[in-house]
């Protein structure tokens, strides 16, 4: 083979694993590099939480959009671009001064894919999916987010083919700003509940 | 092991700063697999088979890993031994070998852009927006989409949907299509367990066969 391949010898034994079972299926004809090279890159460059900060971002400053979003999200997203795998039925809920939400799957790890891209490791764990539709409150002052009592705060736990993402109030003190600049204050865990929008925090 | 929600014991949550999409090149290779490798049906229902133990302390991709083995073994697409052989030969230094298919290349492209839903038809849906509805209490062997914690709970219908294949039906019974109305359902979480005050909603999406008539 004149190709130079990207796998050294394996250096672990889930490597190893992932090559016998990629050596397999490209033996079998069940896959092809080129196809499973497309899905990794999409994943590395295009799809992730900056392509719902878009979204966020353009609620905020176009209601119309926003009426949109909170209408058909799938719809909503494809707008702009994004859509496919995970996210063929998506549904934005939103924030407001008496609802706070929170998104979790906890039979699985269900996930918006093409808005929020892959979901960081706590969102799949036991403890994430176990604590948060029993203790909420207690999970999110973990995340540094303390909510009022005055607050309801409403758990989505996912089981269905519906994927939900989190539609987060406007921050105070952010009128002048561009709607590139509010994406820039949309963080992955504001769009899955666990923390709110700051200004000068870092997207 | 996997119907995790309520479930005591856990400690903290612990978030990783700048978390990659893929910590280690593998993950991403198995993300890959999965999404274009057609293995056969019951994805989850694969993992959901993993033994306890194994299935808290090993990673999300390890999940994918074993969930692509099992299905390829159990449908026919390779063989144990055939995963074996490979793992020799890669660990004695031979690389995964390369193989080009323009065509499956530009649909897994298509696969992460909008795309056509599917719809489907099924009998009318028996609750509307509303309606308090009652979750079976005995829940159906095999893979299911009805969290145990709800078992017997009585919620309201929030949200009525147009008809999907009933994933408990598809993912144990290989790939069996069977469409039912489905339901957004609000649960009052103290009615479920002694909670933290004030209390919380718990929203969770229900097909009609996980409610009572």
């Amino acid at each position: 083979m004149t190709e130079q391949h990207r796998h050294a010898r394996p250096k672990s034994p889930q490597e190893l694993r992932a090559a016998a079972l990629e050596t397999v299926l490209i033996e079998k004809g069940l896959a092809s590099t080129d196809a499973i090279d497309a899905v990794v890159d999409a994943f590395e460059r295009e799809i992730g939480p900056q392509n719902g900060a878009r979204m966020v971002a353009r609620a905020w400053v176009d209601p119309a959009y926003r009426g949109r979003l909170l209408r058909d999200a799938a719809g909503a997203a494809a707008e702009l671009g994004y859509g496919g795998s995970e996210g063929d039925h998506m549904r934005a809920v939103e924030n407001t001064p008496e609802v706070h939400n929170v998104i979790v799957c906890t039979l699985c790890s269900c996930y918006p894919w093409p808005v929020l891209g892959i979901p960081p490791v706590w969102y799949k764990s036991p403890p994430y999916r176990a604590r948060v539709v029993r203790e909420p409150r207690a999970v999110l002052a973990e995340f540094g987010l303390e909510l009022g009592d005055d607050v309801e705060v409403r758990v989505w736990d996912s089981s269905a083919e519906l994927r939900y993402i989190v539609l987060p109030m406007r921050p105070e003190g952010t009128e002048g700003l561009r709607e590139e600049e509010l994406a820039g204050l949309v963080t992955r865990d504001c769009m899955i509940g666990v923390a709110v929008p700051r200004v000068g925090a870092a997207a | 092991m996997h119907d995790l929600g309520g479930r005591q014991g856990f400690g903290r949550v612990e978030a990783e700063p700048d978390e990659p999409p893929f910590h280690e090149p593998w993950e991403g290779r198995v993300h890959g697999m999965s999404e274009t490798a057609d293995v056969g049906p019951g994805f989850r229902h694969a993992i959901e088979r993993m033994e306890p133990a194994a299935y808290l302390t090993t990673s999300y991709y390890e999940h994918w890993l074993e969930s692509i083995e099992t299905r390829g073994i159990e449908h026919g697409c390779f063989t144990r031994e055939d995963l074996a052989a490979a793992a020799e030969r890669i660990a004695a230094g031979e690389p995964v070998p390369q193989r080009s298919d323009p065509e499956a290349a530009r649909a897994a492209r298509a696969m992460l852009r909008p795309r056509p839903k599917s719809t489907y038809t099924a009998p009318p849906p028996r609750h509307g927006v509303g309606d308090t509805v009652t979750v079976v209490s005995v829940l159906p062997g095999g893979h299911t989409r009805c969290p145990g914690y709800l078992r017997g709970a009585r919620g309201v219908v929030e949200r009525v949907h147009a008809p999907m294949p009933l994933l408990d039906v598809y993912e144990s019974q290989d790939g069996l299509v069977r469409p039912e109305a489905w339901y957004t359902v609000a649960f009052p979480a103290d009615a479920l367990w002694e909670v933290e005050r004030p209390g919380h909603t718990i929203l969770v999406d229900l097909w009609e066969s996980h409610l009572e008539a």
